[in-house]
């Protein structure tokens, strides 16, 4: 075994080897052709296919939109776009990712339906790579597909979607988005379209999503949650989002909510948007008996426009228990601090 | 039943121990290796890709447990400052220190109290201040009274903590850059996520400059090296194959993520007892099984921590001990998960093999080679069986070592010299001879002092701090004011084009690039110090690099950056006037 061990160390300095002679060879050709495409690009040996996709995939990635047309002419010159496609169809797990990653940055139309496929795989971080992959071939077409997915794939990580639907944009995410989450939330409702995938999805989990929105929507659905729905996580889900003045008198009422996670959002929410009339709503959350409600509406406190330290002070002795006091030199202490 | 009846049976007794308890470790090795390498190929766009969620991670508090810490507690707050995380805050629990490990925090950060409304979620001894650094907004540091036990100040850390994330790491520990965002993936991909434990890697021969971990090293000293082998074989194995069956009874007290509000549902550490980090791990499963709840308790095999280990007889021994008295602790406490019909493969393998091979079997193990050495020398067991059964032994042991190098070099390769391989391969060899054994009878000497319930008590970890360098602040006003203020560009060539994370730029005979940056050193342009910066910071700077300031090679980018250095001056003054 000592000596399969020693076999193995063998195999992976001849592998890095092999991978440091393909990087020499091609990471100046590929640098150069963010500039200019190099006269004469040689056709990409299948040893090196792996080796080019991730050395191309980095520097892509590292780029800005407008910088990368001569880099995807290097590529589809040199056959990149071929081996991925080939790695699409056998590799293992390592490879098939860089080539979806490619195909997508690549734009390649051509690679649609065995990237479509992949959405069904179990593997979440390979279908997952392929969902970000369609939709930056084609936003509008892939939104339709990837949005049910986005409810019902618990796998699909919420900083993943996030990244990814900040990367499309809202023009494309805020419509199919806002209808996902009134599927989701109309648990009852007869399933329509996309709905019977997403009627088993905590609403919560498409909620936070909404940030990426257009804020028109966003106004939108929080009204609709706020006055439709029940749930703890769903309302507290809304009032994480929510940043316009205009849902402020409907937040007003769940600081009072006997639910501590929810007076705890509210509070946040009034401080984001508030004003001047909702001071005296948060002084009196100050002596909440959950320490996060207290903690968050001194910060609420603090933060509203008509608040300056030295009222947060006079605020601060008037204070009739130490709760309240102590919460408010805390964040007091903070500010001075910023 | 006469005499030689009952050897015979305590001979095929003894065997039958050594099966089963090889047998449980090859089912660890045979699941690490399935899992390991395959897990690995699914980080391939992590590792190698710029693009990530970074900017979506779940904020988490890092919490610092320090007694008497006053060698390592700077670099170690450094370390962790430059850690490549989008939201983390610095809890320093200095546990009652009797050296000067608040004062030296006190100067290098600028600490000044602060008046924070502590909560008392979890029990421990009072809390005397609370500090705040001026310089760096996110550490914060927790005076208290000396609770006696690591429990205690874990306690305090997990009440000061602000974020649903908690981390409690040594002051010793070293993170590397990525740790934090490889061990919060367990909580993201799946939300009944409670707890997720890192690897824990040796310090010891390695190199740390300026709090980070710089070269990656072994150690001459042979205790430390055959700790190397241990660690392997504890943390690519074990760890692995019991998170593998959700399974997993023990996260190290040295890095671990935990769901704050879990652990404060279950009463935290339990502040009487020595093993207090597998104790609270046992008892959240139990409390989540039990109960029905969902929950998962995983292991993030790349997200590592170094730390130091002892290198003398006696503070390995003291360190043996306490960890066999806190495992039978831990599991005796835990006793009704096992074999209990709620309890799951923990309850049916984990617990049962920690409890009769890892518990009690450090006894058996110990008087099992001696009752077969005693019974060749009695003439009661023939040379061949002897020689068969110790061969078989030693072989088992020798095979566990070699499968953990081996899957090592299939997944981490994290000592690249064909000389670090050798030695570790010596090392793999002559721990079988003495140190296996010497190791047995500490684990017994554990087990007796648990038997008969001597005071349990913390034994004092002398460190040896040698792999560590002095860290360097941006605080130094003497070294602030030698600095000219006029850019002195270093660049090595000319910038080319501006990409989202650095500059391309062309020397006569090389090309460079700094595409998919992890980190970012800023360093001054005289000496070209680096100057630790905070997550946030870096972002700007990133952001905003004038077009002949930056040079960037592979991950890291190098920032000569005087007007950073400008701003601390300027920092420098308005504390001055404070």
């Amino acid at each position: 075994m000592m000596l399969q061990v020693l076999a193995f160390r063998g195999i992976v300095v001849y592998r890095e080897r092999k991978r440091q002679r393909a990087k020499k060879f091609w990471q100046p050709i590929l640098l150069e052709s963010v500039v200019s495409v190099p006269l004469q690009i040689s056709r990409l040996k299948r040893s090196d296919a792996y080796e080019f996709l991730t050395l191309w995939n980095n520097l892509r990635e590292s780029l800005y939109d407008n910088q990368v047309e001569k880099l995807n002419e290097t590529a589809r010159t040199a056959g990149a776009d071929i081996a991925a496609r080939r790695f699409l169809k056998k590799g293992n797990v390592r490879k098939r990712l860089m080539a979806v990653r490619m195909l997508g940055n690549l734009r390649d139309k051509e690679s649609w339906d065995a990237l479509e496929e992949l959405l069904g795989q179990v593997d979440a971080t390979l279908s997952f790579t392929a969902a970000q992959a369609l939709l930056q071939i084609d936003a509008e077409k892939a939104v339709k597909i990837v949005m049910p997915l986005v409810a019902s794939r618990t796998d699909w990580t919420h900083e993943a979607i996030s990244l990814m639907f900040k990367e499309v944009g809202a023009d494309v995410i805020s419509l199919p988005l806002s209808k996902a989450v009134i599927a989701a939330c109309r648990k009852n409702c007869p399933a329509q379209e996309a709905d019977t995938l997403v009627q088993h999805v905590p609403p919560s989990r498409l909620i936070h999503l909404m940030r990426f929105s257009h804020p028109r929507f966003v106004t939108y659905m929080v009204r609709y949650i706020l006055l439709t729905m029940t749930d703890l996580e769903t309302i507290a889900a809304a009032l994480k989002v929510s940043d316009d003045p205009a849902i402020l008198p409907a937040v007003r009422q769940f600081l009072s909510d006997e639910r501590w996670q929810i007076r705890v959002n509210a509070a946040n929410t009034i401080g984001r948007t508030g004003g001047a009339q909702d001071e005296q709503l948060l002084i009196s959350a100050l002596h909440d008996k959950e320490w996060w409600v207290r903690y968050r509406s001194a910060q609420a406190l603090a933060s509203l426009p008509s608040v300056d330290l030295e009222k947060l002070e006079n605020i601060a002795a008037a204070q009739t228990d130490n709760f309240g006091r102590d919460i408010l030199r805390q964040v007091m202490a903070e500010r001075r601090l910023v | 039943m006469t005499l030689i009846d009952f050897i015979v049976a305590a001979q095929w007794g003894f065997l039958l121990f050594f099966v089963f308890l090889n047998g449980g470790y090859l089912i660890t090795i045979f699941l690490a290796f399935l899992k390991l390498p395959d897990y690995l190929q699914h980080q391939v766009l992590r590792y190698k890709l710029p693009r990530a969620p970074g900017d979506f991670l779940p904020p988490i508090s890092l919490v610092i447990l320090a007694y008497n810490e006053e060698q390592v507690i700077v670099s170690s707050i450094y370390s962790l400052l430059q850690l490549d995380y989008p939201t983390f805050e610095i809890v320093v629990v200095s546990d009652g220190s009797k050296d000067k490990t608040l004062e030296v925090m006190r100067e290098e950060f600028r600490l000044t109290q602060f008046p924070e409304a502590f909560r008392y979620r979890l029990a421990h001894k009072p809390v005397r201040t609370v500090y705040q650094s001026t310089i760096y907004p996110k550490l914060r540091v927790i005076d208290k009274e000396n609770g006696g036990s690591k429990a205690d100040a874990s306690n305090a850390g997990f009440n000061g903590a602000r974020f649903s994330l908690v981390c409690p790491l040594d002051a010793d520990t070293v993170l590397q850059p990525d740790s934090l965002k490889l061990l919060v993936q367990p909580f993201l991909e799946n939300p009944e996520t409670i707890a997720v434990g890192g690897t824990v890697r040796i310090i010891n021969g390695c190199q740390v400059q300026d709090g980070v971990l710089t070269q990656k090293g072994l150690p001459t000293n042979l205790l430390a090296l055959f700790q190397i082998v241990e660690y392997l074989r504890a943390f690519l194995f074990a760890r692995v194959g019991f998170a593998a069956m959700n399974a997993l009874p023990l996260i190290s007290g040295a890095f671990g993520l935990f769901h704050k509000e879990s652990v404060i549902a279950v009463g935290g550490y339990k502040l009487d007892g020595l093993g207090e980090d597998m104790e609270l791990v046992m008892r959240l499963h139990s409390h989540f099984r039990l109960h029905g709840k969902p929950y998962s308790i995983s292991f993030v095999a790349d997200a590592a921590c170094w730390t130091e280990v002892p290198e003398s007889l006696s503070g390995l021994g003291r360190q043996r001990i306490r960890w066999q008295r806190g495992l039978m602790e831990s599991l005796m406490r835990n006793r009704k998960l096992m074999f209990h019909p709620k309890s799951g493969l923990l309850g049916w393998f984990s617990i049962p093999f920690m409890f009769f091979f890892e518990g009690i079997g450090a006894g058996l193990e110990a008087v099992g080679f001696l009752f077969i050495i005693a019974s060749y020398a009695l003439g009661l067991m023939s040379l061949d069986a002897f020689v068969a059964f110790i061969m078989l032994a030693i072989g088992m042991g020798l095979l566990q070592s070699v499968a953990a190098i081996l899957l090592e070099e299939m997944t981490f390769n994290t000592y690249p010299k064909i000389r670090q391989l050798l030695w570790l391969m010596f090392a793999v060899i002559v721990e079988s001879f003495g140190y296996r054994q010497l190791n047995s009878l500490w684990r017994m000497v554990g087990l007796f002092r648990w038997l008969f319930e001597t005071e349990s008590i913390w034994g004092e970890m002398v460190r040896t701090a040698s792999w560590t360098s002095k860290a360097v602040g941006i605080v130094d006003s003497k070294r602030l004011k030698a600095i000219p203020y006029s850019l002195q560009s270093k660049a090595a060539g000319t910038p080319l084009l501006r990409t989202k994370y650095n500059w391309l730029f062309k020397t006569e005979s090389i090309w460079g690039k700094g595409g998919g940056i992890d980190s970012l050193t800023v360093k001054s342009p005289d000496s070209m110090t680096p100057i630790a910066i905070d997550s946030e910071k870096q972002k700007s700077i990133l952001s905003s690099l004038p077009k002949d300031s930056a040079t960037g090679v592979g991950n890291v980018a190098t920032v000569l950056a005087d007007d950073l250095w400008e701003e601390a001056v300027d920092e420098e003054i308005e504390h001055k006037e404070i």
